[in-house]
């Protein structure tokens, strides 16, 4: 039975032009018992799909409608957005704004207690839910005191609790560290598959490899037009996914590539398992047992670095809750090195970024913390001289941009420090140049697409010529190529302009792909530092921090189980060669 | 302050008043003693109802922390408490205490501007003060107590069974959630802005309100994006759909009757001697 039913859906923003569809001309079926994947770069229409399901677009994201949308018979068009509520549930992406309630019982009751649901049923449907989800041990505790992962669990109980025929999960992982991830994603597709509903999740690309475990049919998303559907396993082998930017497993790219190459194999698979059984059948079939690694030209080679720029010998942080924040950290970094910090939801990673710059100081008094030649333990050294040596990006670059035009808002620091007019003009060039944002220069500011806001606001401290730059999840929000222009803006910072580049991120293929080395902090202390290669190979400590290495590393670990083949291979390049040179033989 | 006491109560020990009473009871009992707080001024009234309340802290075992923070900030309130008291000197002010005895000069001055006449201490003005102290310490002692050993929860739940308007309930639930995330968003601008040199020391007005949009513009644009989610949260919820059934019944045991029915009968006494015999009155 056809669950869901666009028949030629189109919606428009009020803020749009006439000739802009933030969804063009849908049409699409889906039965009950999917779980589908719509993804596209961001910008794509996905958020639109999911909120035109139950009414939202129009009703309170207002718009134009054309067309029809028709949930399990119904026509959205005819309804109110509470009448859906028991239809359709949609779990988004922040679950700190969709918590309402003081307690997590009271909160996975909220949705059925506003309903009208008789008392006795709510009880009820708690109960399954908090079995279900695994939240029993949690139902007592106040919202605010979870974790990013338990809290999305929480916001997707409260949906779950309403018993809606349709789940739809707009980037419901994003903000999760892996493990989270996994967590959240095996508790929706658990559900679904155990009441036959209908699951829908958005997807931009980050996390592509975990959801195409679960989906098993997909849609792919264009400016609004649905340019590809069909089976995941079709749709996702398919280059035309990597050309909107969302970017396809890494397994399944291994195979693409692999197939490019000339190498035929059963079947392109789009998940770790089905990569494992491929692989291991294509390799004992040919009577290979031992692979050593190939590793891909100009990949990962090994760098000089200067002297010693980030020094922290001792590091403890209490916050005044109590809160044992950071326990003891010590960490040397040299001049040049670009470094990625790992480590699950409130390991303590933002603590010691903040410390980095001065936001923070030790509570400690016995701690070292120097940056350069600067000691940050003396009293008498200021925020404003650390911000010139360490500086720190936000996640959210609206969280700190405010003037009306790209060129004002790189002007504010330079204005601050009250250099000269000319002065002002030439670090305000210098700083556009290096993240190429001359031409949006007399752009107003909230106009800006997501990648080109994070270039302003790292842009926006180079006038200060800080030495290190901490940058909170840059490739957050990023479609694959905003995330390879991302990463190429910051290697030229790191090769260019010799700045030391530390990068806190929960996207592992950045950190293979991109870093020096990796420093994985749980629970306030360091339980890893050292190369990628190194790092990622450390499954157990990994698992301490939330922490998976990337799907094509575990890849090789798989395999090794079997036979001798090298368990630290980080990019799909590499793991293309390791095979090729085997495999072509 | 109030973050703090949000945050003890996560972590407070249980105890007989914080799971066993109602939240009714405990509402009842603070009206009770807040009312005859804010009308009384005589310390000698004040100090039993001030007794009780920390006898029933220390048995709800809140954390003394929280005394420091108090006792803080009615010590920063030093200045308008003193300048206040200052001006009680006249002794045609007090009406039951003896008037000879209340203008008794600790350290007065006569000030003939304005016709102030005498300013400064006097027995009467210190014992005006000390009953200030008092209720203040009364009022806060009470109101940690309750709040401290009352889950918000069960106050809205309490709400809902009373048939507060829902809209009410709602406000007030989102009120008190909200206040730690955006105290977290506006110190995450506010760091944000610290990183590129932002400070607020000038005394130039212009400057210094050219200095606050850094800060108030995103937060602006950080608070209209987070109601339009909360809006759109709600609405997939069924929030507006109709009267939300209330979680809890309001369920009174007997010694909840029992305390209500004292804390009452006493009110009712206090508010006819205050009426009729001046109780309380200075």
């Amino acid at each position: 039975m056809k669950t869901v039913f666009f028949k030629d859906y189109s919606f428009r923003y009020l803020h749009q032009n006439e000739d802009e569809r933030a969804l063009n001309k849908l049409n699409l079926e889906i039965a009950e018992g999917s779980v589908v994947g719509v993804i596209g770069k961001a910008g794509a229409g996905k958020s639109t799909f999911v909120k035109s399901l139950n009414g939202l677009c129009p009703q309170v994201d207002i718009g134009y409608q054309d067309g029809d949308l028709f949930i399990d018979g119904a026509n959205v068009r005819d309804r109110e957005v509470y009448e859906m509520a028991n239809k359709v549930g949609i779990v988004l992406q922040n679950p700190e704004l969709q918590i309402f309630s003081l307690t997590v019982y009271d909160d996975i009751a909220f949705g059925p207690s506003n309903l009208g649901v008789k008392r006795e049923e709510i009880i009820r449907r708690v109960e399954n839910v908090v079995d279900a989800i695994e939240l029993r041990p949690l139902i007592h505790r106040s919202p605010n005191n979870l974790s990013g992962g338990e809290q999305q669990l929480l916001a997707i109980a409260g949906i779950l609790a309403m018993e809606p025929k349709i789940l739809a999960f707009d980037e419901p992982v994003s903000m999760l560290d892996p493990i989270g991830k996994e967590q959240v994603l095996k508790a929706m597709f658990g559900v679904t598959e155990k009441n036959n509903t209908l699951s829908i999740i958005t997807e931009s690309g980050a996390d592509i490899e975990a959801v195409a475990e679960f989906v098993d049919y997909i849609v792919v998303l264009d400016e609004g037009k649905i340019i590809a559907s069909g089976p995941a396993e079709e749709v996702l082998k398919n280059d035309i996914v990597s050309e909107v930017g969302v970017g396809q497993p890494q397994v399944t790219e291994l195979f693409n590539k692999l197939g490019k190459d000339g190498i035929k194999l059963d079947k392109t698979p789009i998940t770790l398992n089905g990569a494992v059984n491929v692989l291991k059948k294509e390799l004992k079939d040919k009577g290979i047992n031992s692979v050593k690694r190939i590793t891909a030209r100009g990949a990962h080679k090994k760098r000089e670095f200067g002297e010693t720029i980030i020094e922290v010998k001792n590091l403890h942080h209490y916050y005044k809750n109590g809160t044992h924040a950071l326990k003891g950290v010590s960490l040397d970094i040299p001049k040049g090195q670009m470094v990625g910090i790992i480590g699950q939801n409130g390991s303590g990673k933002s603590t010691l970024a903040k410390h980095l710059v001065g936001l923070l100081k030790p509570t400690n008094k016995d701690a070292v913390l120097k940056l350069g030649d600067l000691d940050c333990m003396n009293p008498k050294t200021k925020l404003s001289d650390i911000i010139k040596i360490s500086n720190y990006i936000f996640q959210n670059p609206d969280e700190q941009l405010f003037a009306e035009t790209v060129r004002e808002e790189i002007r504010f620091a330079p204005r601050m420090l009250e250099m000269s007019k000319k002065q002002m003009d030439q670090e305000v060039q210098e700083a556009m140049d290096v993240f190429d944002l001359y031409p949006y220069r007399k752009r107003f500011i909230y106009g800006l697409d997501e990648d080109i806001k994070t270039y302003l606001a790292i842009a926006c401290v180079l006038p200060m010529h800080p030495e290190i730059l901490l940058i909170d999840e840059p490739t957050t929000g990023l479609d694959t190529f905003g995330e390879i222009k991302m990463m190429e803006s910051l290697h030229r910072l790191n090769d260019e302009f010799g700045k030391t580049i530390v990068i806190i991120t929960h996207n592992m293929k950045t950190v293979a792909n991109h870093c020096d080395r990796a420093i994985v902090l749980s629970k306030g202390e360091i339980i890893l530092d050292g190369a990628p290669r190194d790092v990622f190979t450390q499954n157990e400590e990994l698992l301490k921090a939330d922490i998976y290495p990337p799907q094509i590393t575990r890849l090789g670990q798989e395999l090794a189980r079997e036979m001798d083949f090298p368990r630290d291979i980080l990019t799909v390049d590499e793991m293309a060669a390791t095979l090729k040179s085997v495999l072509k033989s | 302050m109030d973050i703090d006491i949000l945050k003890a109560r996560d972590n407070v020990e249980e105890s007989f008043l914080n799971t066993g009473l109602s939240p009714v009871t405990k509402f009842f009992v603070l009206l009770t003693v807040l009312i005859m707080a804010g009308i009384w001024l005589d310390v000698r009234y004040l100090l039993p109802l001030l007794v009780l309340g920390l006898i029933l802290a220390i048995m709800a075992k809140i954390p003394k922390s929280l005394f420091i923070v108090m006792i803080t900030a009615l010590l920063l309130t030093w200045y308008p408490t003193l300048r206040t008291t200052v001006m009680q000197a006249n002794p045609d002010y007090y009406q039951v205490l003896d008037k000879a005895w209340a203008a008794t000069p600790v350290a007065t001055v006569n000030v003939k501007l304005l016709n102030l006449g005498n300013v400064g201490l006097t027995y009467g003005t210190l014992y005006w003060l000390t009953g200030r102290i008092v209720r203040y310490l009364t009022v806060v002692t009470w109101a940690v107590f309750f709040i401290v050993t009352t889950p918000m929860s069960e106050i809205a739940n309490t709400m809902y069974a009373l048939e507060v308007p829902y809209q009410i309930v709602f406000v007030f639930q989102m009120t008190y959630k909200f206040i730690p995330y955006m105290s977290s968003v506006i110190n995450q601008i506010s760091d944000a802005q610290k990183l590129r040199a932002w400070n607020m020391r000038t005394i130039n007005p212009k400057k210094l309100l050219q200095r606050a949009i850094p800060i108030a513009n995103p937060m602006i644009r950080r608070t209209a994006m987070i109601v339009d989610q909360v809006t759109i949260a709600t609405q997939i919820r069924g929030f507006g759909s109709g009267t939300p059934t209330p979680m809890k019944a309001i369920s009174l045991k007997g010694y909840d009757k029992a305390i209500m029915v004292v804390f009452g009968a006493a009110f009712l006494v206090a508010m006819v001697g205050t009426i009729a015999f001046k109780w309380g009155a200075l």
